[in-house]
């Protein structure tokens, strides 16, 4: 099982690698957004002390994770929607193999993005006061937010009937994105939409990462974080899981 | 000799509609065997059945002596399957998709046997393009010959020929033709009766969900409707001429406004023989065609007869 695993993660990366323009504008959009946020909206955003570069950075990885993550359900839906899924299905391969491979290189590429994103920050002018145990906690809730975004564009990849559909989701995501307290303290928001942007899984994550990297109190925010991630981690698991079951059962 | 499948009483619906209703037949180790039927028949189901790919409802099937639905992962290593739709990837070269599917089935030498196959296939040249430049014709080369790695004891191949040009359609005869020769035993899936004849060595007619007819393509010929010459012309009185003429040399004729039709079994004689005498009687015939049976034809004479 490992070893189709690896070899289905290795055509993934092939793949991949071959198109290294999702990659690069994975990059891109979040770099500018910070550039444009930071500077355009940074002169009227009266956050007290904290700058408003520093205050977007944590909001800005998350938006680039979800968009990175984009691409896993293009290429899940590619394969699921060509005859290419049949002839694996007609190998003596585990059958697990083709989704773990297409995991194992979305969060790989998460990984490497939002590590490239955080870099990109700190040469715009990001500059956290967090010491070495905020990095790592920070680093883990991120690694699960990253992995539970991965399951959620491996579902989307399942069951969307057309590219369209996974460009409506993604639409989706990017409501979510700003619906949270990525760009501004969700305080500031109407009642209904602070309602909904306390209570979806996001600003949690957003929080904990803000609070870690500029030294704010936490409070609850931290479990919430680790609450959603791994709920959504082990719901996305066993709903792809089924997913993929019941698709190739027909 | 030995049967590499067997099928018996294999069921399938899809919600309500029936699509195999108690389909029987049996393919012998190193032969071709067509499975043919005009769209919607079901071949493609019955494929996807027996590569595992797809549950049925009801009966039996082996391949190799392993039950398809009880002993799967068995059946999976004795069988190949090239789908209707090309299952070849596009972002990748032609050698690398060889060489996945080679490292998947753990062939040692996988680089080897990819090579070996591209050369077999005629895609040398093109190996390391990626495939979306490829050509139709190419791009079935390529699913074939990933379909051979790991030499498969039975090769399922569904509509291989449909798409493809008139060329690229008797380059593809030829090639799994020399497949048999080389002892593989072959299901393939066709709508045209010409390409089962000419490639199968055993015929299986799929129609309303069972095998309404089957046998070598010999014993087919037998049952199935002859074909027909149809001659046009351009006035009535050369027509008149011509039943005159093909009515002493006692052919049965169909007649229409303008033009007759002969029963012609395929016979190359019996036409130049028709076309001399119209010749010899100086009687200008407008339209030649000759006709062979169609599919439909086929199944109306098959269904007609039982
Ligand atoms: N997954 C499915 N769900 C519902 N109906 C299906 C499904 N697959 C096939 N069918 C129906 O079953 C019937 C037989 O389909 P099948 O694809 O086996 O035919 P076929 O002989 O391969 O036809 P073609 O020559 O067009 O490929 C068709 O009416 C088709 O609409
Ligand atoms: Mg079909």
């Amino acid at each position: 099982m490992f070893y189709d695993s690896y070899i289905m993660f290795k055509r993934c990366m092939r793949k991949t690698m071959r198109s290294p323009e999702s990659i690069i504008l994975a990059l891109v959009v979040p770099v500018v957004m910070m550039v444009m946020f930071g500077f355009v909206f940074g002169g009227i955003a009266d956050l007290g002390e904290i700058s408003y570069i520093n205050f977007i950075v944590p909001g800005i990885i998350i938006q680039c994770v979800v968009n990175g993550s984009q691409s896993t359900s293009f290429s899940v839906y590619n394969d699921m929607s060509t005859g290419i899924i049949d002839r694996f299905r007609s190998m003596a391969i585990s059958k697990s193999a083709f989704i773990t491979g297409h995991v194992t290189m979305s969060v790989i590429r998460s990984v490497v993005i939002t590590a490239a994103t955080i870099g990109g920050a700190f040469v715009i002018g990001f500059r956290p006061e967090a010491g070495l145990a905020d990095w790592l906690i920070a680093s883990g809730v991120l690694f699960l937010f990253i992995i539970a975004v991965t399951w959620l564009t491996v579902i989307i990849g399942l069951i969307s009937p057309d590219n369209e559909s996974i460009n409506g989701f993604a639409f989706l995501f990017m409501i979510f994105t700003f619906l949270s307290s990525a760009f501004a303290p969700t305080e500031t928001f109407p009642t209904v939409l602070r309602i909904f942007a306390n209570n979806q899984p996001m600003t949690p994550v957003i929080n904990t990462l803000r609070g870690l990297m500029l030294g704010f109190e936490l409070g609850n925010d931290l479990w919430i974080a680790l609450a959603w991630c791994v709920g959504l981690i082990v719901v996305g698991f066993l709903l792809a899981v089924k997913i993929y079951k019941s698709k190739l059962t027909r | 000799m030995e049967n590499i499948i067997e099928v018996k009483g294999l069921r399938k619906s899809f919600k309500k509609l029936e699509v195999l209703k108690g389909v029987d037949f049996q393919v012998r180790r190193g032969k071709i065997f067509a499975l043919l039927g005009s769209n919607g028949a079901g071949k493609t189901t019955c494929v996807k059945i027996l590569t595992t790919l797809t549950k049925a409802d009801g009966g039996a099937a082996t391949i190799c002596g392993y039950d398809v639905f009880k002993q799967s992962d068995d059946v999976r290593r004795s069988i190949s399957l090239t789908g209707q739709y090309a299952a070849v990837d596009e972002v990748m070269t032609g050698r690398e998709n060889l060489q996945l599917i080679a490292e998947l089935k753990k062939v040692s030498n996988f680089a080897g046997v990819a090579s070996a196959l591209l050369e077999q296939f005629n895609l040398t040249d093109a190996a390391d393009r990626l495939v979306n430049t490829y050509s139709g014709g190419m791009r079935r080369r390529l699913d074939i010959a990933m379909s051979l790695v790991g030499d498969p004891q039975v090769i399922f191949l569904d509509e291989p020929t449909t798409g493809l040009d008139p060329q690229n359609r008797l380059a593809m005869w030829d090639l799994i033709a020399k497949l048999a020769e080389g002892g593989t035993t072959i299901l393939l899936t066709t709508q045209y009766l010409e390409e089962a004849e000419y490639l199968a060595d055993h015929i299986a007619i799929l129609h309303n969900g069972v095998i309404t007819a089957e046998g070598s393509p010999e014993e087919l010929k037998k049952i199935l409707p002859v074909g027909e010459i149809q001659l046009e012309f351009l006035h009535t009185e050369e027509k008149d001429k011509a039943i005159a003429l093909l009515q002493a040399a006692s052919y049965t004729l169909k007649i229409h406004r303008k033009s007759i039709e002969i029963d012609n079994d395929g016979s190359v004689a019996q036409v130049a023989d028709v076309l001399n005498r119209l010749t010899a009687a100086q009687i200008p015939v407008a339209r030649f065609t000759q006709r062979q049976p169609s599919l439909e034809d086929a199944f109306l004479t098959v269904i007609g007869e039982r």
